[in-house]
């Protein structure tokens, strides 16, 4: 077994890639600097992060791949899916020995473009289910949990939709986040004060009016459905159940805990 | 935002909630000038209802105060229901508070009819002016235009929304008639021939000036109601095309009619919304729109309503054995579309790879076809023997719907955008 022992990032992938080709050599495996190989290697190559390896691979890569399996790449690499590196290797071994993109007959081709799907269904699943909360110094604050690495995705997206008000959007599993100040965005890894369970900002964090206003919401996202046709399987299907603690609308209990009148009960609809 | 706030919006959504267009698709725009968002292209749905429909707009009425009487309406004014009225600001700044926290597209206004038509289009309109140019806001807006709405007021529409829309509801006219006396299709039609023409204009106008600003951009769409009266679905189907072709309509809503005002003996006696036909129609609106079907060859005199057990693609090709086998390896786009178990995402890709070697069935599985449906109907390669010529449509038919029993519940097979295959 061909075991090269590489610098555990998108970069570090590029050089191992590198190496590949240098050595013509396809490896079984990549194992990341400081990891113990695996028991069944039998020849372990070092294939050290080299900045202007990796660019001269990109480089190489821009011209003879679609814009589309550049991405695909990527996304197999934010995956964070065990095997991605090794494929991502494995598929261009295939394309550079003539298999075309579109071949989705070959067995690497395929497994690229579903593991890229399943990555940007995650980016869009981030698009439509990250929450603001407005903080008390006026930045909206976001927390979430995606599956694989993909806020460095939707950046771009949120940046330009609200470029007139400052924000921060921090992955809670990854322990990174980015911050908006209507300048520029800059990455940051202060571990903001939330429930890590939900994301929720302390009541005494959040701006004056804001707990009403989720309410508000949460008053809305329940009126809009209709008794005669519910379908929470259906609802289910959509917006996947490991997001819901971390929804405003399904949130169950209030911050202000004032006393819920009876047009104003708990949302019953949410998780326990 | 106050309680009395709280209060009123769930009044006035629970009022807008009949209405099943929530979509934000149909317009692409970046952020001005660093206001306030952009439209996304693809609309974005940012939750689900517990009946599992996109929540992409706030869709809310301004009012659901109204001089009309539709016999399907909860907000009809001879219904005892607590009423509400949005003052503009008041909506205006909500939308965007919700949009800053990433809860909506944008948003979705409708109303009841206050004094008359012009009167209340005249207020909606003040509640996108405040958004627009108060709140520099760039998200998505779709304005349900009010039946009857005069010329200038549809041209000011066009120009602060995205999206017009002007519902149908009843398909036939002698059945609009008789279910909400104050409307008829003069008052639908006429807008709606107002918002094309503008549609149609603007395109001219943005072809000599780049700067032209742009009218409706995503579009018009309508809305009819299933089973509240007694229109067969080749009815339907056959007004939707004309819709599209004529009309030059983005989109046409089907919504199955939800027994409201059981009280009214005008309406049918039905326990639950149709929900089974009325997938089944959209998926028959998809083959209008995508797959290059007639409406006549989806359901027409001699079979006026769709089949409840399988979806319309299916049924026209067991009706049709002598259009099949489709060999994969060989014939066009088109063709290959027609098979039961091939969406267009897999036709796409059939022709797509066949082009390096032929495609087998493993292959075929691989890029997404459902097998267990399109065997029935293809070549690829080997020499078939089970195919519908040979079994005939009876068996194939039969065969198909014995491998879907148990997941027959219909509420199981709503989905907003079906997509048949
Ligand atoms: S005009 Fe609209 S709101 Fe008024 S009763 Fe008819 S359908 Fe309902």
């Amino acid at each position: 077994m061909i075991v090269f022992v590489y610098e555990q990032s998108f970069e570090g992938l590029l050089s191992a890639v590198f190496e590949a080709f240098r050595l013509r050599l396809t490896p079984d495996a990549l194992c990341p600097e400081g990891e113990r190989p695996p028991l069944l290697a039998t020849e372990i190559h070092r294939a050290p992060g080299d900045p202007e390896k990796s660019a001269r691979v990109w480089a190489g890569l821009e011209k003879k791949l679609s814009g589309l399996a550049l991405k695909q790449i990527l996304y197999a690499w934010l995956s964070e899916e065990p095997g991605a590196a090794e494929l991502v290797i494995r598929y261009l071994r295939a394309v550079y020995s003539g298999t075309a993109e579109t071949d989705f007959a070959h067995p690497d081709v395929m497994a690229l473009r579903r593991t890229a799907f399943k990555v940007s269904r995650e980016k869009e699943h981030l698009r439509q289910f990250l929450r603001f909360q407005k903080t008390r110094a006026g930045v909206y604050f976001a927390a979430v949990v995606p599956r694989c690495n993909v806020l460095p995705l939707v950046l771009g997206h949120f940046a330009d939709r609200f470029a007139d008000q400052q924000w921060i959007i921090y992955d809670l599993n990854r322990q990174y986040g980015y911050y908006y100040d209507l300048e520029s965005l800059r990455e940051t890894d202060r571990r903001p004060p939330v429930d890590p369970a939900s994301g929720r900002l302390a009541e005494e964090e959040l701006a004056g009016g804001e707990a009403l206003l989720q309410e508000a919401w949460r008053a809305y996202f329940k009126s809009v459905s209709i008794a005669q046709r519910a379908n929470p399987r259906l609802q289910r299907q959509f917006m996947p159940r490991r997001f819901w603690p971390y929804l405003t609308e399904t949130q169950l209990f209030p911050l202000t805990g004032a006393p819920y009148g009876n047009d104003l009960e708990p949302d019953r609809l949410a998780v326990n | 935002m106050t309680p009395e706030l709280v209060k009123k919006v769930r009044i006035l959504a629970e009022a807008a909630k009949y209405d099943v267009s929530c979509s934000s698709s149909g317009v692409s725009r970046a952020n001005k000038d660093r206001g306030l968002g952009n439209a996304a292209g693809w609309g974005i749905c940012h939750s689900f209802t517990a009946d599992g429909r996109c929540v992409s707009l706030l869709k809310i009425l301004l009012s659901n105060y109204c001089l009309y009487d539709c016999a399907y309406c909860v907000n009809r004014r001879s219904n005892d229901v607590p009423r509400a009225t949005f003052d503009s600001r008041e909506l205006a700044e909500l939308t965007v508070e919700f949009y800053r926290r990433n809860y909506i597209e944008g948003l979705f206004l409708s109303s009841g009819v206050l004094k008359n038509p012009d009167y209340t289009m005249e207020r909606m309109l003040a509640v996108l002016r405040e958004l627009r140019r108060g709140q520099r806001f760039g998200g998505y807006i779709h304005l349900k235009t009010i039946p009857g709405a005069g010329r200038e007021l549809v041209r000011q529409a066009g120009l602060l929304a995205d999206r017009l829309s002007v519902n149908i509801e009843i398909p036939t006219e002698r059945n609009l008639k008789m279910l909400a006396p104050e409307k008829d299709h003069q008052s639908v039609y006429r807008p709606m021939e107002l918002i094309r023409e503008g549609i149609a204009e603007n395109r001219e106008d943005r072809r000599k000036y780049r700067s032209t600003p742009r009218f409706a951009p995503a579009g018009q769409s309508t809305q009819v109601i299933i089973g509240a009266s007694g229109e067969r679905d080749h009815q339907i189907l056959g007004l939707s095309a004309e819709l599209y072709d004529s009309s030059g309509l983005a989109r046409v809503y089907y919504s199955g009619f939800v027994p409201v005002n059981d009280y009214d003996d005008r309406l049918p006696r039905i326990k639950a919304a149709p929900l089974v036909r009325e997938n089944r129609l959209y998926q028959a609106d998809w083959l209008l729109r995508f797959y290059e079907f007639r409406a006549e060859e989806i359901a027409g005199a001699d079979f006026p309503d769709l089949d409840l057990e399988m979806d319309p693609k299916l049924a026209w090709a067991i009706r049709h054995p002598e259009y099949f086998p489709v060999d994969v390896n060989r014939d066009d786009y088109r063709r290959i579309l027609r098979v039961p178990g091939i969406g267009l995402r897999s036709a796409k890709l059939i022709v797509m790879s066949r082009r390096r070697g032929r495609l087998r069935p493993e292959q075929l599985k691989k890029i997404g076809v459902i097998m267990k449906r399109a065997s029935f109907f293809i070549t690829c390669g080997a020499r078939e023997s089970s195919g519908i010529n040979e079994l005939g449509p009876g068996r194939v038919r039969s065969l198909v719907l014995d491998k879907k029993k148990g997941r027959n519940d219909p509420r199981q097979l709503w989905l907003p955008f079906p997509e048949p295959l």
